[in-house]
């Protein structure tokens, strides 16, 4: 087995009362598709807001590709080669669907120069369907365009993980259906990918592996079938009734 | 770097039209002094320092939207410098002096601001002008013993326009580069969200404050160059709030976001405003906060975007 491209160990987060996170221990492999899933406010977008520094842990370690990563700043954790999408998509507004992808190409791993940067951006943006939108505003986009230059952006890094936080929420069911292969287009380029999902059929189709947390805690590990049958993680989602 | 300088030499080349207009355009800058009354050149150096301070502001407010007070509290420090240390050093020595010094100040009010957002920015940016008229004016009275200081330098006005004339052809050239390289993208990545920015890679930090020092470079040598307008300066007179709102207004006025905005603006503004403060001295500032309100609700782009959306419609028709 190939070393973890990310090593999760004890994390945990406390906002006032509450915990967040509670000693959770993870890794992700190289290549590998991650499900992060569990009820609302069960500290999955926590996770991965610690892991792109957009706030420190109170404790444990985070070793990604080899580097401890806890107390880098966040560009710095981009530039290493994590990039993310956000839970409400956030494009840069009153800038270009290319400049969008274009910031992400030459200040994330990549670090490429503007000219061949500005190559690389039409390749991302006919990869996720946006070929022909380059020079629009990208205020002017849909909803799922937005979330599609949100995605060309985090790739345009070059990262070797990407995180997905609900990335497929709110999409129709056709939207829904090229979402998935979008995102299984990327599995074959060695990309490790973790996915934060509601959308169960997503999971089942694009994840390798699950966990499933609840307050914080990993309550199940292991393949989405078995995961997503696992009577406790139904308890946790439907409460005692639903088991 | 190299390769951006040869794209933008094969695109000048393409248009020579472009290139002989402002070709025409220095020469006759240059040549003015000569064919002008001191009144009419005196009006032509202070458009020529709010093109400068308008300019550099945009550079790094505009497109961060980190609205800056300071102007004022850096044009006030150039201006101080060259009234405290005209008599001793050489010119060219005083003027890398005064940048220098321009620069370390920004370096370290932005060290101890930039990380605050938004509005908060905006209110220490105009009490540190207060904060460094009081301290001078401190310094003066106790120290010094006056309540002003006199400047020693001699400059004719058409010296003063011809410094700034220069100065204001390193701003362009610099802003050109700078909003055309990667800083400037990252500006507006900062602009536009913040989180995102640092999550894309960008040193959000760095650039603030990188681009905050180097245009209130610029705006403390417009303080410098023009102090020898005055022979007398004292604090009000250096450390004036209101220039901070009025570069503000104009930098709005022309629009943001582009090189050329601010100098749409400041003509119609100084315009307007010396009329107005000779006609209604007492209501100037209500008069000013009424304009920045009607700018800021009709016209967000500035003049500038009022002329690019109206050429857009003319350009592509609706159906």
């Amino acid at each position: 087995m190939s070393t973890p491209i990310l090593n999760v160990t004890d994390l945990s987060k406390t906002f006032g009362g509450l915990k967040a996170v509670d000693a959770l221990t993870f890794a992700v492999e190289q290549g590998e598709t991650l499900g992060l899933i569990g009820p609302n406010g069960s500290g999955k977008t926590t996770v991965l807001n610690i892991l792109t520094a957009a706030f420190p842990s109170d404790a444990g370690r985070v070793t990604f590709d080899g580097n401890e990563i806890a107390g880098m700043p966040a560009y710095r954790v981009c530039r290493a080669g994590i990039a993310r999408t956000f839970q409400l998509v956030r494009p840069l507004k009153g800038m270009s669907v290319a400049d969008n992808v274009l910031v992400g190409r030459i200040y994330g791993a990549a670090a490429e120069p503007i000219a061949p940067a500005r190559k690389k951006v039409r390749e991302l943006l006919d990869l996720v369907g946006l070929g022909g939108r380059a020079e629009m505003p990208v205020d002017a986009l849909t909803y799922i365009d937005q979330k599609r230059v949100e995605l060309a952006r985090a790739l345009a890094a070059d990262p070797k993980l990407l995180l997905l936080d609900e990335w497929l929420a709110g999409l129709n069911p056709t939207e829904l259906e090229a979402g998935i292969t979008l995102v299984r287009s990327l599995k074959g380029r060695g990309l490790a990918i973790i996915l934060v999902e509601h959308v169960m059929h997503a999971v089942r189709s694009l994840c390798d592996r699950c966990i499933v947390l609840t307050a914080g805690r990993c309550i199940a590990e292991g393949s989405p079938e078995a995961v997503l049958t696992n009577a406790e993680v139904k308890r946790a989602y439907l409460g005692d009734d639903g088991a | 770097m190299r390769a951006e300088l040869a794209a933008i030499l094969e695109e000048s080349r393409k248009k020579p039209a472009l290139l002989i207009g402002l070709g025409v355009l220095l020469a006759l800058a240059i040549a003015m002094p000569f064919s002008v009354n001191n009144y009419v050149l005196s009006f032509f150096n202070n458009m020529l320092g709010f093109v400068v301070m308008a300019t550099s502001w945009m550079l790094f407010s505009g497109t961060t939207k980190y609205i800056s007070l300071a102007t004022a509290a850096f044009f006030g420090l150039g201006a101080y410098l060259v009234a405290g240390l005209g008599e001793f050093l050489l010119y060219p020595v005083l003027i890398v002096v005064v940048g220098l010094s321009g620069f370390l100040v920004a370096l370290v009010v932005g060290l101890s601001t930039l990380r605050l957002s938004g509005v908060y920015f905006t209110i220490f940016t105009f009490g540190l002008t207060e904060l460094v008229r009081q301290i001078v004016t401190w310094y003066q009275v106790k120290v010094l013993g006056s309540v002003g200081s006199y400047i020693f330098i001699e400059s004719t006005a058409a010296d003063i326009y011809w410094r700034m004339l220069i100065l204001a052809i390193v701003l362009y050239c610099v802003g050109f580069l700078l909003l055309r390289s990667r800083i400037g993208l990252a500006l507006n990545a900062i602009g536009a969200d913040e989180t995102v920015a640092k999550h894309s890679g960008i040193n959000v930090m760095g650039v603030k404050l990188g681009v905050f020092a180097l245009t209130s470079v610029f705006m403390t040598l417009t303080g410098a160059i023009m102090a020898p307008r005055w022979t007398y300066i004292d604090p009000p007179i250096a450390f004036n709030v209101i220039a901070s709102f009025e570069v503000l207004i104009m930098a709005l006025l022309g629009g943001v976001g582009r090189l050329w905005g601010p100098i749409v603006g400041v003509v119609p503004m100084l315009l307007v405003s010396e009329y107005l403060s000779t006609r209604f001295p007492n209501y100037f500032t209500i008069l000013l906060g009424l304009a920045f309100m009607a700018i800021v609700y009709h016209i967000p782009g500035g003049i500038l975007g009022v002329i690019e959306t109206y050429w857009r419609k003319r350009r592509a028709p609706r159906p």
